[in-house]
């Protein structure tokens, strides 16, 4: 029952995806973030020097990933094909999921639950794979349930890549599978009762 | 007495057909030819490629929206894997699936008849059922290779009778439910858009009739109402999945197939004969050129076709024409007719009478473009109003006629002479020429590779030597599409040169496959090690039992893909991170150095 009412519920989290946008208060045009591209390709290996990353496949929709040790900025590069409803989610801290990754729910990046990163963000590399520019001082400003601080000084975060449009799909192959199970009770039940 | 000896014949039928696979075709070989390929491992394949759950597919190159491919999985694809579940083979799975077919072409063509003729005889109406399964539009070439069309070819006269009932029996409920339903066995038809919207037209033309026949017209609109918006939300999954691909991307079809030159050159290749035979080019003039010969799809069609053809259609016609004097045969007559007409008038295309009427509609009606070379489409239609008007021709002559027995012996031995490469098993042609057989001999390999990689590999596999055209050879004496996936059951990289057919959905990714296998043949392997990064390679399959060289006919040249030789000088010259691993059978696995390979994650970009 619970699942069904979050299907239903899925439009209003749409809104509060758009509403979370403006977690990220950074005024940063595309051409400065392709400056910076070029940068973090020789940054990423000199500024986070002990990262590590973790990564399951929970569905060809959904990809849980776990950063450890994140010292400085850095893009995140998803090599599925671009699409610009891929979306990066940051999602509350587990400290379990360093050692063992879980699939979580379907509906855990629908609510207030996690924030979404901006799509000013989100751009394509390598001709054909989706990059996420990852900025830690902007990660960690609003709520500390979403990072653990290590001792260090580094930080350890948690994201899901997530393909937006399987929310509306998933909501209409629920419809039709309702749609269709009342249409075969209709036809069981009317089999019992009544004989042509 | 009579009724009882009538339902026993219609018991017979039904099971000297479920009976009529057996004589097809010999153990240990499975169909598979041009555009299809028997799914041999259906669990995986819906488990992967065809998976219905997820609007993104990550399996095919660098993955991409999963467009109507989520739709095979029902009843295509599940009949095969629910067979496999159980633990059938592949000869049995085959044996099952065609009989399944058989009968369900027939059950469903009685049913519409017993639908729209009650009264009926037993006798007429399994008539009516089998001149649609023996009819030759389903024993062409295409049709018994093409899921999609086969599946629809079964569906629409029950989709259609479940329909009118709907609308005209006083159990509404019940039967606007099983109509609802209905629409799922139509899931995998729309993997081919016009083929799906066939039934509907069908719909379409019982509206109308209806609106002009019957009284109770607010009643039919109101209902109709109701049942088309459950449907669109029963189907809207999909078309869902559908809308955002083609507002994702240009659309991969293009301007050529789009333009009204096309259509009039493709519409134009059927007579109105053709059509009126419920026949088409597909019959008369297709085929496939090969080494200069050329080779008819159907190549039977001419034995069997012509007398028949002409001895039902004069049969037909004169019987139709004599019932029409009992003023009651009147009224039956109208619906067949309306169907016959319809879809006649739309299958004919760019041809006379009123072609402007069809340029209009093709080029401005919603999704008119899909119907390009309509006759291939629409021809159901044709057959099912011509099969009616069989029905209520045999009625007639039944209650008639003084030789009725001869004639009935008649008509039903030009129905079965017509289809009798369906008796035969000739509809799945044999070798011709340098034409490969379409029954196919699958090596005792390919099944070691699909356990091996379904356990194992998790990153992206490439696949050589690359394809050289839409339709490849294999040195098993295949000839066809492309069916990799089927084996190795896990994600691909695979890019063809030459003529790419909707291969690839996806132009950029296409340009850096292509260099890949460039870099390959130039030996400029910096560039194939940062591109085998970049794309997350872990595996190379070298399949020599793949033809790599490919003479284009038509374009008159010669194509290479990258030989034995070209991959054996790049892995000597990269042994550093290129490891050989297993060979199965013909097919050679290599594995790229831990170091060097890139997880599809990660926080470098690469130039």
């Amino acid at each position: 029952m619970h699942k069904i009412i979050v299907v239903f519920l899925f439009l209003i989290s749409t809104l509060s995806a758009v509403e979370n946008s403006a977690y990220f208060d950074i005024k940063q045009n595309k051409e400065n973030i392709k400056v910076l591209v070029e940068e973090l390709e020789t940054l990423n290996n000199k500024a986070n020097p002990n990262i590590k990353i973790i990564f399951k496949r929970i569905n060809p929709t959904k990809y849980r990933v776990v950063l450890l040790n994140v010292e400085d900025k850095f893009n995140l590069i998803f090599s599925e094909n671009f699409h610009k409803y891929w979306k990066a989610y940051l999602v509350k801290w587990n400290e379990q999921n360093s050692e063992k990754l879980d699939d979580g729910n379907f509906y855990e990046t629908w609510f207030d639950t996690a924030f979404e990163i901006p799509d000013k963000y989100h751009w394509q590399v390598n001709k054909f794979a989706n990059s996420w520019l990852i900025k830690p001082e902007l990660l960690i400003n609003k709520d500390d349930k979403f990072y653990k601080k290590n001792i260090d000084g580094s930080y350890n975060f948690e994201i899901i890549l997530e393909f937006y449009p399987q929310r509306i799909y998933m909501g209409l192959q629920f419809l039709a599978i309702l749609i269709l199970f009342i249409s075969l009770t209709i036809v069981v039940k009317n089999r019992f009762t009544k004989h042509d | 007495m009579i009724k009882y000896k009538q339902n026993y014949n219609l018991l017979i039928v039904i099971f000297l057909l479920s009976l009529l696979p057996l004589f097809w075709f010999d153990s240990d070989v499975i169909i598979a030819g041009g555009d299809y390929f028997a799914p041999i491992y259906p669990s995986s394949i819906i488990n992967n490629y065809f998976n219905p759950l997820y609007i993104w597919n990550d399996t095919i190159n660098t993955g991409g929206l999963s467009e109507l491919k989520v739709t095979k999985f029902f009843p295509y694809l599940s009949f095969w894997a629910i067979l496999e579940k159980i633990g059938f083979d592949i000869d049995t799975m085959q044996y099952l699936w065609y009989s399944f077919l058989l009968i369900s072409i027939f059950s469903s063509m009685y049913y519409l008849t017993t639908v729209i003729f009650p009264k009926m005889s037993t006798n007429a109406k399994i008539i009516v059922g089998l001149f649609y399964l023996f009819h030759p539009y389903i024993s062409l070439w295409t049709s018994f290779f093409s899921d999609t069309r086969i599946v629809a070819y079964a569906v629409i006269p029950l989709f259609v009778g479940l329909f009118i009932q709907a609308i005209n029996n006083k159990n509404k409920l019940y039967y606007i439910s099983l109509f609802l339903l209905s629409n799922s066995l139509l899931f995998s038809v729309a993997s081919n858009p016009p083929t799906w919207v066939i039934p509907w037209l069908m719909i379409v033309v019982f509206i109308i009739y209806s609106l002009i026949i019957q009284k109770n017209k607010f009643e039919i609109i109101k209902y109709t109402f109701i049942i088309i918006t459950l449907a669109i939300l029963i189907n809207a999954w999909w078309i869902y999945s559908l809308f955002l691909s083609i507002a994702s991307s240009a659309n991969t079809l293009g301007s050529e197939v789009n333009s009204l030159s096309y259509f009039i050159s493709h519409s134009g290749e059927s007579s109105i004969l053709n059509i009126f035979a419920g026949l088409g080019k597909w019959s008369f003039s297709k085929g496939v050129m090969y080494l200069g010969d050329f080779f008819p799809y159907y190549p039977e069609y001419h034995t069997y076709e012509t007398i028949s053809f002409w001895i039902l259609l004069i049969l037909i016609l004169i019987t139709t024409i004599f019932s029409t004097f009992d003023r009651k045969n009147i009224k039956n007559l109208i619906l067949p007719l309306f169907f016959i007409l319809f879809f006649i008038f739309l299958a004919k295309g760019n041809q006379f009478p009123f072609p402007t009427i069809n340029q209009y509609l093709y080029q401005n009606f919603p999704f008119g473009w899909l119907f390009r070379e309509p006759i291939s489409y629409l021809l159901p239609g044709v057959i099912i109003g011509f099969g009616l008007l069989i029905g209520v021709s045999i009625d007639y002559i039944a209650k008639t006629f003084k030789y009725k027995n001869l004639l009935i012996s008649i008509i039903l031995f030009a129905i079965l002479v017509r289809g009798f490469g369906l008796i035969t098993g000739d509809i799945f042609p044999n070798a011709r020429g340098g034409i490969y057989s379409s029954k196919v001999n699958i090596p005792e390999f390919i099944t070691s590779i699909n356990k091996e990689f379904k356990d194992k590999i998790v990153s992206r596999v490439l696949i050589l030597p690359q394809l050289t055209s839409t339709y490849s050879y294999w040195k098993w004496e295949y000839m066809g599409v492309d069916r990799t996936y089927y084996f190795i059951n896990k994600p691909y990289i695979l890019s063809t040169k030459g003529d790419k057919k909707n291969y690839i959905d996806n132009n950029k990714v296409d340009t850096i496959i292509t260099s890949l296998y460039k870099s390959i043949e130039d030996k400029n392997y910096e560039q194939t090690k940062g591109l085998i990064q970049s794309l997350n390679i872990q595996t190379i399959v070298y399949r020599n039992d793949f033809q790599y060289t490919h003479d284009n006919q038509l374009r008159n040249k010669k194509l290479w893909a990258i030989s034995p030789k070209q991959f054996t000088e790049f892995v000597d010259n990269n042994s550093d991170w290129i490891k050989h691993d297993k060979d199965y059978g013909q097919w050679n696995i290599y594995v790229v150095n831990k170091y060097v390979f890139k997880e599809k994650i990660s926080i470098r970009g690469i130039k």
